[in-house]
């Protein structure tokens, strides 16, 4: 019998009783603006929201924000890239001074999270650059968590896929909070237009 | 209405003031209060030590001397709460008498939902500081848990503000353990005599010249270490506060 | 005195050091409750990942094979442990068929319980700690002494002296984020360099075949995004059924470790990226056996988010390393238990039995009972403490013997009080003893000194 026969026999043999899954229809958080909510998560966990007004282009609305556009690395359509990251071979070549401009599917208020699903040849691209900037279609917002995963926009057919909410940061020092611990050192989530 | 007066072994030797200012205080509310003699222990230290096997003769003996009582109350939360959740394991039921734990009740819990008085003729000019013990709090609800997310609640400060001219204050850290815990106190002495510190200094921050509470056990805890280090606070049970005329 | 009290009263020797460590615990279980009073279904949550556990732990066998079999249609290669050895074994042989000599980590309390940094290290493979805490801690060459907050324990200029040994920080520069950022420069040599990233597994979802790893630094997204094999270790238990649940889970988890609303970074691993290889690895270590054990198996329901660490007042003061098992805290008393009464059975004195850490708990599970429940099992265990039981022993005498009880309590009544009150009764050690009444409340009854009206009618 193999390791895993002799656990999935033990398991058979635990005499635990059925246990029932539980319904979860219980009444969940509710926002009345969850826009601002959003922004309020974002915003607390150390990141920025900006909008994109339209009629704006990407490189005037990347300026805007302060962001050099021969450091951004892109594959979205109407972002001016420096770098296109799926022509990249190796992805190391991703880390450094860099900001990376990616889509995400969708927000979520109660905790500022944006579900990414990676759309890029490399998953380095949301963690090795330096700054990560996450186009958010306006309607993408939801409530909770549990609103997220039951979103028909969350599509499961994905590689990998990260629900981000800031930058990267630790308090493993004296439970001090410090931004940039491995990860993206700035966050941006930029509102847009509705999607499609 | 029959009340039997549960008076636990520790209170019966060091404060006997406690258990007088219980039966004041349910007298004064019009029960009829008895007090079956040459109680001892109901066997709460034993069991949190691990021997709660050893507390079953103690347990039925308790049953035999609390038989006709329709409720039995006594001035020790931690006591009650033991008698509450444990007795059904130690002592069978078969008659269908009604068991113990059925109809036990920590002194305020009795007074605050059973006897319900709007007034108390009582009046205390000093400002207190509400120990939430633990048992208190987290077994028989007291006071709300600070760690849960339900409506807050607190029968303790609820039944303290019916005295006169009282002020009443609540440590920063809430609920937190004063670090009695039975053998805890001296099994792990040095962590228990520093949580007694930092709950002794909590209290005191708060400007109170008294701390009150529902387990005369953490009071004990706390005394001790007040007297050892000099601390200007006192401890005092809530029921000398509730029947206090001062 | 038990191990833990022996080793709490070393930790409390320093008092300055004893007390910061209290605070800076206290103020995440001041987050933590700031988290759970902002959502309104904070209690219903719990109650339904109590729920979600308890149905996954009846279906354990049916959720793994299900996380298998998509699992492995997802391109990802799933292997079964038995125990630590197997473990080590089945990562040291991915390692070697794939080759390489670095492998980098992210937090897996996993690895520790299995020792598998340092059975790596015997095969020439070494492990570097990514997580910053995991890192300070390996460098310190000490263990974790929590299981979210790694160095909790660590002052700032511990850290800095250290950094300026190994990173050559400036001397005498303990600024956090200096430190941070001077570790982000350090680490990123390795994690470019790696050969082989490792992360745990906080949630593994059968019915898609993905798993989430929950950080906040973005380490394991970093370690994984570079060498093309990643390497997951999951305790069995960690499965659950779908994403509705790990929404569940999600919203309690973060705000219960750290009083944040969500990580980070949650992260879902479904395929690997072509040309790469996801391997994970199942492990029970044990586990199967804690499902057996019906009065202890809830523990199998964490989600190991340290919340019964932060609020328990015992381990606040008495530091992780005070707890001979490698997890501390009200959760390492019950899995230390589970895993050897006679090896861990010291731990169990650490509670005060107060239950906050069952208040906490984001799967409800009942610490504090269960607490309480191993020590009944102790005297049968033969894991008594011989001079706590001779106490109880002699309660028993003098508590089921009415005459005897208040003879010794008038006894005492009536004794100079340095009898008691004296440096050799472990009371005394901090406190004074009460004073026993003259006469006590069933002598005062008897005598008729309690106003008693209603007696006299009767």
């Amino acid at each position: 019998m193999d390791a895993k026969q002799k656990i999935l026999q033990r398991l058979s043999q635990s005499g635990m009783p059925e246990h029932p899954m539980p319904v979860l229809d219980f009444e969940r958080e509710h926002f009345d603006d969850p826009v601002a909510s959003f922004r309020q998560a974002v915003e607390a966990s150390g990141g920025r929201v900006a909008e994109w007004p339209d009629g704006v282009s990407g490189a005037e609305m990347l300026t805007s924000l302060g962001i050099e556009l021969s450091r951004v690395v892109s594959n979205v359509t109407g972002i001016p890239a420096a770098l296109d990251p799926d022509e990249v071979e190796d992805p190391r070549e991703l880390d450094g001074e860099k900001t990376a401009v990616v889509e995400g599917v969708l927000g979520v208020a109660e905790n500022g999270a944006v579900w990414i699903p990676q759309r890029a040849r490399h998953k380095a691209l949301y963690f090795a650059p330096e700054e990560i900037v996450v186009l958010l279609p306006r309607d993408g917002i939801v409530a909770t968590m549990q609103d997220a995963v039951a979103d028909e926009r969350f599509n499961r057919d994905f590689g990998f896929g990260c629900f981000m909410s800031g930058p990267s940061k630790t308090a493993d020092i004296e439970q001090a909070l410090v931004f940039g611990a491995h990860g993206p050192m700035k966050l941006t989530v930029v509102l847009c237009r509705d999607a499609e | 209405m029959k009340v039997g007066l549960f008076i636990p072994c520790y209170v019966n030797a060091l404060y006997p003031q406690v258990g007088e200012a219980s039966y004041r205080l349910l007298r004064s509310l019009g029960v009829e209060v008895d007090y079956p003699l040459d109680q001892t222990c109901c066997g709460q230290p034993m069991a949190n030590a691990g021997y709660e096997r050893d507390a079953e003769p103690l347990a039925r003996r308790m049953e035999q001397l609390f038989a006709g009582y329709d409720y039995v109350v006594g001035p020790s939360a931690s006591c009650a709460s033991f008698i509450r959740e444990s007795y059904p394991r130690l002592t069978s039921h078969n008659d269908g008498s009604p068991c113990l734990a059925s109809r036990i009740y920590e002194i305020c819990e009795f007074v605050h939902d059973i006897l319900r008085p709007s007034q108390l003729d009582a009046s205390f000019h000093h400002k207190v500081s509400i120990h939430n013990s633990c048992h208190g709090v987290r077994m028989l609800h007291l006071s709300t848990p600070s760690e849960l997310n339900v409506p807050h609640r607190s029968k303790l400060r609820e039944l303290l503000e019916l005295v006169e001219g009282i002020e009443v204050f609540e440590p920063k850290r809430v609920d937190e353990c004063c670090g009695f815990g039975g053998m805890f106190a001296v099994e792990e002495r040095d962590v228990s005599v520093c949580m007694g510190r930092d709950k002794v200094r909590d209290h005191l921050s708060t400007g109170a010249e008294y701390i009150t509470g529902a387990d005369s056990s953490c009071l004990m805890h706390m005394q001790g270490v007040i007297d050892r280090e000099g601390f200007p606070i006192r401890t005092k049970h809530i029921v000398e506060i509730l029947t206090a005329k001062e | 005195m038990s191990t833990h009290a022996k080793a709490a009263a070393k930790f409390l020797a320093d008092r300055d050091r004893a007390a910061w460590h209290d605070r800076a615990l206290y103020l995440v279980r001041e987050k933590r409750d700031r988290m759970a009073h902002s959502v309104p279904e904070w209690e219903t949550l719990r109650q339904a990942a109590s729920d979600i556990k308890l149905h996954t732990l009846s279906h354990l066998g049916h959720y793994l094979e299900q996380f298998e079999r998509n699992a492995t249609a997802n391109g990802m290669i799933v292997h079964w442990a038995e125990d630590a050895e197997a473990m080590n074994r089945i990562v040291g042989q991915i390692v070697r068929e794939h080759g390489g000599r670095k492998l980098v980590k992210s937090k897996s309390m996993l690895s520790e319980e299995c020792g598998l940094t340092p059975y790596l290290a015997e095969q020439g493979v070494e492990a570097v700690e990514s997580d910053l805490g995991e890192r300070i801690m390996q460098l310190m060459h000490r263990p974790p002494s929590h299981i979210v907050l790694p160095a909790i324990h660590v002052r700032r200029e511990e850290v800095g002296a250290l950094f300026e040994r190994e990173m050559a920080t400036e001397p005498g520069n303990s600024d956090p984020t200096y430190l941070t950022h001077a570790a982000r420069k350090c680490l990123r040599e390795t994690f470019r360099t790696a050969d082989i990233s490792m992360t745990g597994v906080n949630f593994a979802i059968a019915a898609e075949g993905s798993f989430a790893v929950c950080t906040n630094e973005g380490n394991a997204d970093l370690g994984t995004s570079f060498p093309d094999l990643h390497i997951a270790i999951m305790g069995l238990e960690k499965v659950i059924p779908d994403y509705a649940s790990l929404a569940v889970f999600t919203r309690l988890l973060a705000r219960s470790a750290t009083g944040q609303p969500v990580t980070t970074y949650t992260s879902l691993y479904r395929r690997p990226e072509p040309g790469k290889e996801i391997h994970v690895v199942i492990v029970d270590n044990g586990r199967t056996e804690s499902l057996c054990n019906e009065a202890h198996r809830n523990m199998l329901k964490c989600l190991r988010c340290g919340a019964c660490m932060n609020t328990c007042p015992v381990y606040r003061r008495s530091g992780g390393y005070s707890y001979s098992y490698f997890i501390p805290g009200p959760l390492g008393i019950n899995l230390g238990m589970l895993r050897s009464p006679e090896r861990y059975g010291g731990n169990v004195s650490g509670c005060s039995l107060c239950y906050s850490c069952s208040n906490v708990c984001p799967a409800r599970i009942d610490l504090g009972e269960q607490i309480y429940a191993w020590r009944q099992e102790m005297d049968a265990d033969g894991v008594a403490d011989p001079q706590k039981k001779m106490m109880v022993k002699t309660m028993n005498v003098l508590m089921r013997h009415k005459g005897l009880f208040y003879t010794a309590i008038k006894g005492a009544a009536l004794a100079p009080r340095f009898v008691y009150n004296n440096r050799f009764n472990p009371w005394c050690a901090g406190r004074e003893m009460p004073r026993f009444a003259r006469r006590s409340f069933n002598e005062l009854w008897k005598s008729g000194m309690i106003d008693q009206p209603k007696k006299e009618e009767k």
